[in-house]
């Protein structure tokens, strides 16, 4: 295999790698829990804090 | 936040998230992987993904580039953390710096092809694997340089030596059988087109 075809695979890999991480993280979280443990952290109430276009978190 | 104006990634601005609970729930996970990807253990990347989130949400509506900005934070973070830990004298054994990925939690079950693959890439220097980790995460050089604040053409150097430095270092019969085979067929269909 060439130096050529050698970065591709390397492309690749890294390509595979990530998306076969980021499935395992995004399963991974809890995004309930660990959104009301961070809020509870930073001491800010997430019913009563509203996004930059005017919603309400959900 | 000046210092991102310049950032034009896809359509990477605060509107298209909606909510910070959006924004949280999608960018989590990458802002972790690309702390991985630079080099750190997954509890070190959840901690520095976790700080820049709680930094993020206080400023959320605030920041222009929030997921541009959460990788800065993140990065920052780690390498704060782990000049500290250095600076301490704790070693980080090989096993520490990468290979408790799996061991760290027993929901994370990462294939051992990706092992490999994160291995090889841990064995850069760490300039060329952020600008890697920053690249794989669908930055471009000229972002990446207002990240990191680099010289646009610091960070193609270093991304080219970084694909190459991998390159040189693959050894296609050292990868586990069932990647080898994987990369086989994708080498033969491209070969074919």
């Amino acid at each position: 295999m060439d130096d050529a075809a050698k970065l591709q695979v390397v492309d690749w890999l890294l390509e595979r790698t990530r998306a076969s991480a980021l499935e395992s993280l995004a399963a991974r979280i809890n995004v309930e829990q660990e959104l009301s443990e961070l809020y509870s952290e930073i001491g800010m109430d997430p019913d009563n804090a509203v996004a930059h276009d005017g919603k309400q978190p959900r | 936040m000046s210092e991102f104006k310049q950032l034009e990634v896809g359509t990477e601005t605060s509107v298209r998230y909606g909510s910070f609970r959006d924004f949280f729930q999608e960018q989590r996970p990458r802002v972790t992987f690309t702390v991985v990807m630079s080099g750190a253990t997954l509890a070190e990347a959840e901690d520095a993904a976790q700080e820049a989130m709680r930094e993020i949400a206080l400023k959320w509506g605030r920041i222009e580039f929030p997921a541009a900005y959460a990788r800065i934070i993140a990065l920052r973070s780690f390498w704060r953390e782990r000049n500290r830990l250095v600076r301490e004298g704790t070693r980080l054994s090989a096993a520490g710096a990468r290979g408790d990925w799996p061991a760290m939690s027993p929901t994370v079950e990462l294939d051992e092809s990706s092992e490999y693959v994160l291995n090889l890439l841990n064995s850069l220097p760490r300039e060329q694997r952020t600008v890697m980790a920053l690249t794989v995460d669908g930055y471009d050089s000229a972002a990446i340089a207002e990240m990191t604040g680099q010289p646009a053409a610091t960070v193609r150097s270093n991304l080219r030596h970084a694909r190459r430095n991998l390159a040189r270092r693959l050894d296609l019969n050292e990868l586990p059988q069932v990647l080898r085979e994987e990369v086989k067929r994708w080498t033969t269909q491209r070969s074919s087109r």
